[in-house]
């Protein structure tokens, strides 16, 4: 994966501070956002707000005022037209300073919104979860471009409830080894990246996720080591949450009717 | 005429199998009722023509899909990729023509059934032109270097804009782009302009150029004329 410097003296906006959910249903969704805390980066009050959702070609965008006077987007507005029946719709917050060129001064780019059943909880999961058109697979792991693109557990779209499904005791003991371990090798092995302190790049999240389950152990710079601190990693998420238990339990749960 | 279905999972592994074999045999023909019926094909909840033409262009043909899928009652069907794989088969002759030596090259699989992944779906020979023209349907001409080319052969100028989603997303970049390097005599673009060297002015260093902006302005505040205006002198040549 590339790295870009920023020279341009531009401001990263993190993602939890410009959080976006989904509002209304498909397929035509609207969103909400909460700007609140863009006014902690102390830019200057004219910069103007601007959200762009995106995707593929499509591409729409909202003014939301100034950072002095924030001018939210009437609800009938924020109406996600350009992306009927889309699940992989992404926002980018700019915070521009609209004279005398447009220039910059701040963006948080690759937000993925909360799905409704997400709101709750309100932050975005590790590993959320989207619908997708995969044929006749079940489920695989989509990754984006970019630090702050986590990845997306993508479930076919015909089944519809996507969260029990990603939640039944036959998924978490047959597929959560899978998903941790392609996961793993992507950041390690394949990412070569072993940064433990930068919480707004996704690899970083996942591997103090890992580090979690082998307290004290940070991952180890040697390759073949890698695939050790993998594979023990593997199994001791595969011990703490008793995945051979859970799907004997489901098994017998299925015999019993 | 006919009308619009989808492939079904066995049609979808048989127009694979096609398009592997078609390689070798270019008089290869799908066998009939492929399109029409089960079991590699299945009707959709709403009926659509589609006419056989030749499109002059991927303007044309983007224009003409946006016209299939644009009916209120056909809403979310052009995100299902059976369907751009079916309509790749009911234009297979014009997407892949055989070439001066008899064969035929059908090239890459995301040519023909959609790359499920965001940066690859402009290279399906339909479905890219078409998600191209609806987002600039207001004003077609201005993504016309990405636009003009035929059907079979979309060529570097989708390669190195459609690809990148900042770009062809931004109508400024690409209102610049065709008003730097589409000959206005032709409709084609210009002789030179797309080298695959870095040579001054030419495509790769627009690309180069304005993933230096990017990161300093807010390049969708800026119109095509400000865009131009702060190009450098090496693309003077193509003004």
């Amino acid at each position: 994966m590339l790295r870009r410097f920023n020279y341009t003296g531009r401001k990263k906006i993190i993602h939890d501070d410009v959080p976006i959910s989904l509002t209304g249903s498909k397929p035509v969704w609207g969103f909400d956002i909460d700007l609140s805390r863009v006014s902690s980066y102390e830019f200057p009050p004219s910069a103007r707000i601007y959200v762009e959702a995106y995707e593929q070609a499509s591409y729409m965008r909202f003014d939301f005022g100034t950072v002095g006077g924030i001018a939210p987007v009437p609800k009938e507005a924020r109406i996600l037209s350009e992306f009927e029946g889309s699940d992989g719709v992404r926002f980018r917050v700019k915070v521009v300073d609209a004279a005398p060129d447009a220039k910059l001064l701040a963006e948080a780019d690759g937000i993925l919104p909360l799905a409704p059943e997400e709101t709750e909880q309100n932050r975005l999961p590790l590993l959320p979860v989207r619908h997708h058109d995969l044929g006749q697979e079940l489920w695989k792991i989509a990754f984006e471009e970019g630090p702050e693109n986590r990845p997306t557990l993508l479930v076919n779209k015909f089944i519809e409830d996507r969260t029990a499904f990603v939640r039944s005791p036959a998924f978490t003991s047959l597929a959560w080894p899978a998903i941790l371990r392609e996961i793993l090798v992507r950041i390690l092995i394949i990412d070569d990246y072993r940064e433990l302190d930068d919480r707004e790049d996704w690899r970083c999240l996942w591997l103090n996720f890992a580090r979690t389950f082998l307290p004290g152990q940070a991952p180890p710079p040697d390759r073949e080591d890698a695939f050790e601190w993998i594979a023990d990693a593997v199994t001791a998420f595969s011990e703490k949450n008793s995945l051979l238990a859970k799907y004997k339990e489901h098994e017998e749960e299925e015999a019993n009717g | 005429m006919a009308e619009l279905r989808k492939l079904t999972d066995n049609g979808i592994a048989e127009m694979r199998k096609f398009l592997s074999a078609v390689a070798g045999d270019p008089d290869l023909t799908l066998p009939d009722g492929f399109l029409t019926s089960p079991p590699t094909s299945e009707g959709l909840p709403v009926k659509i023509n589609v006419t056989p033409q030749s499109f002059g262009s991927r303007l044309e043909a983007g224009k003409y899909l946006y016209g299939l899928f644009s009916a209120p009652e056909a809403s979310g069907l052009d995100r299902d990729p059976a369907i751009w794989a079916w309509l790749s088969c009911f234009f297979f002759d014009q997407l892949c023509p055989k070439r001066k030596d008899g064969t035929r090259n059908p090239r890459a699989e995301a040519r023909w059934i959609p790359s499920g992944h965001a940066f690859r779906y402009y290279r399906h020979l339909l479905g890219g032109p078409y998600l191209i023209y609806k987002a600039f349907r207001d004003e077609p001409d201005r993504a016309q270097i990405v636009l003009c080319g035929a059907v079979d052969s979309p060529g570097d100028f989708v390669e190195q804009l459609a690809s990148r989603q900042d770009f062809v997303q931004n109508k400024a970049v690409i209102d610049a782009a065709t008003s730097l390097y589409l000959s206005p005599e032709s409709g084609k673009p210009k002789r030179g302009a797309s080298p695959t060297q870095r040579k001054p002015g030419t495509l790769r260093r627009f690309v180069d150029v304005i993933n230096q902006f990017d990161p300093v302005w807010d390049l969708y505040s800026i119109g095509t004329v400000e865009l131009i205006s702060k190009l450098p002198a090496e693309f003077a040549t193509y003004l």
